[in-house]
């Protein structure tokens, strides 16, 4: 009796074993199936019912657990040289879907989320001076940190986009990650070339680690963080005084230039064309204390000379202008009077 | 949720094939005799479970199978222990007094 010639149920039940072993090893697959036919018509041929017989193998799938040894906590006598069931060949995937690569990609990406922002937090904000208005005497500069001198939203909006990118690591669940991984990397590349060299320069290195994790088979979470920063970096821009600075304007806080005008007048408003598309209030503060006035102008300003500075007292300022160091210096005037 | 046929499916894999090798150290064998007896003797569930394992004895040399005429007319295909396979199961025999022992003495301090 070959295999034609079985009944039907015992031919179904062949056909769903030989799905089940289609891991195995082709020959032991073969030898399986052959020994497997063999018992059927062997019984068969005793006279029992093919139900009976069937019931006596078990489930087809009870073929597989027999091949799939590996899984044993015994091994048995066969192991040298065993094929390994394709099965047990997969790559290692964590339960939460990353594979080690793209984790560690992903936590390089939050460390550079990190540092952008313990960077940017770090540069001057501003320098400040003060005029006595009854000497003339200047004292300062005094350089002031965007950490503390920037807008507290814009620094609760910081801490929030470190903090979102902490989150995709701790997500576990598998068809999370993935998607947030994806959708962090592309909102943190839409955020540097929306931002351009203001705040998405530093985002770039952490949006590049990003997309490199979310490529990675069953990618890490890493951009999704950086996506928070970008939205957080755009409202700094907007927000905060010389938000408008680069790296790149490093060297050039020396010349953001913080003058007091004599006698309570002072600039008290600013406009930066520079970078954000629609002039927006941007710098310049004015602040009396003990007749003190403080004004701080973003360096980027003064050198891309859209600055328009609105004066209370025009005369006031063009005396400021001269006397401030960083107008002595060559850095340029500190603002043109309107 | 551990039970005991989960137990059971974990101790058997590794043993039953030595169990088989038992069998055929006895003699010439055919896989439904086989199964038949390891299924009475409660070491497999299913007796389709026999044949991958059968297959793997033949694949690693420990057992070697010939296509013999049967009485019924069939022929039915016998497999023989061959010399690795009595060494192996002579090793095993070694082995498993001792690990029995040490698990039946582990079970009863515990216990």
């Amino acid at each position: 009796m070959t295999g034609d010639e079985l009944p039907a149920a015992a031919r179904l039940w062949l056909v769903a074993a030989e799905w089940e072993l289609r891991h195995a090893d082709a020959r032991e697959r073969d030898e399986t199936l052959e020994g497997l036919r063999s018992h059927i018509a062997e019984a068969l041929d005793r006279g029992e019912r093919v139900e009976d017989i069937l019931a006596g193998l078990g489930s087809p799938a009870d073929v597989a657990d027999g091949v799939d040894r590996k899984t044993g906590d015994l091994p048995g006598p066969q192991v040298a040289g065993e094929p390994v069931p394709a099965r047990t060949r997969r790559r290692r995937v964590g339960a939460d879907g990353s594979t080690g690569a793209g984790r560690v990609v992903h936590l390089i990406g939050f460390g550079l989320a990190l540092l952008g922002a313990g960077w940017f937090s770090l540069l001057p904000g501003y320098v400040e001076s003060t005029i006595d208005p009854a000497t003339g005497q200047i004292s300062g500069p005094t350089t002031h940190l965007l950490l503390f001198t920037m807008d507290p939203r814009a620094a609760g909006a910081l801490a929030a986009a470190v903090l979102l990118t902490v989150v995709p690591l701790l997500v576990r669940r598998r068809p999370v990650r993935p998607v947030a991984v994806w959708i962090g990397a592309l909102m943190v590349l839409l955020a540097v070339a929306t931002t351009g060299w203001n705040v998405g320069w530093f985002l770039l290195p952490a949006a590049a680690a990003t997309v490199v994790a979310a490529v990675l088979p069953n990618g890490s979470r890493k951009r999704r963080r950086r996506d928070g920063v970008a939205a957080v970096g755009r409202r700094l821009r907007v927000g905060y005084r010389g938000a408008a600075r680069t790296p790149i304007v490093g060297p050039m806080n020396a010349a953001i230039i913080a003058c007091g005008a004599p006698g309570g007048v002072g600039i008290q408003s600013g406009v930066d064309a520079s970078d954000t598309g629609p002039a927006r209030p941007r710098i310049g503060y004015g602040r009396s204390a003990e007749g003190h006035q403080r004004v701080s102008v973003s360096s980027s300003l003064l050198a891309s000379g859209s600055t328009s500075v609105v004066p209370t007292a025009a005369g006031a300022i063009s005396g400021v202008a001269a006397s401030c160091p960083a107008a002595a210096s060559g850095a340029g005037p500190i603002a043109s009077i309107a | 949720m551990v039970n005991s046929e989960r137990v059971l499916t974990s101790l058997r894999r590794g043993l039953v094939e030595f169990c088989t090798l038992a069998i055929l150290r006895d003699g010439p064998a055919y896989g439904l005799d086989m199964a038949r007896r390891l299924q009475s003797d409660g070491l497999i569930a299913g007796q389709s479970t026999l044949y991958p394992m059968l297959a793997r004895v033949l694949s690693s040399g420990l057992a070697e199978s010939e296509w013999v005429e049967s009485p019924s007319g069939r022929p039915r295909k016998y497999y023989t222990l061959t010399d690795e396979g009595h060494e192996a199961l002579r090793v095993f025999e070694e082995s498993w007094g001792p690990l029995r022992d040490a698990v039946d003495h582990t079970l009863r301090r515990s216990s």
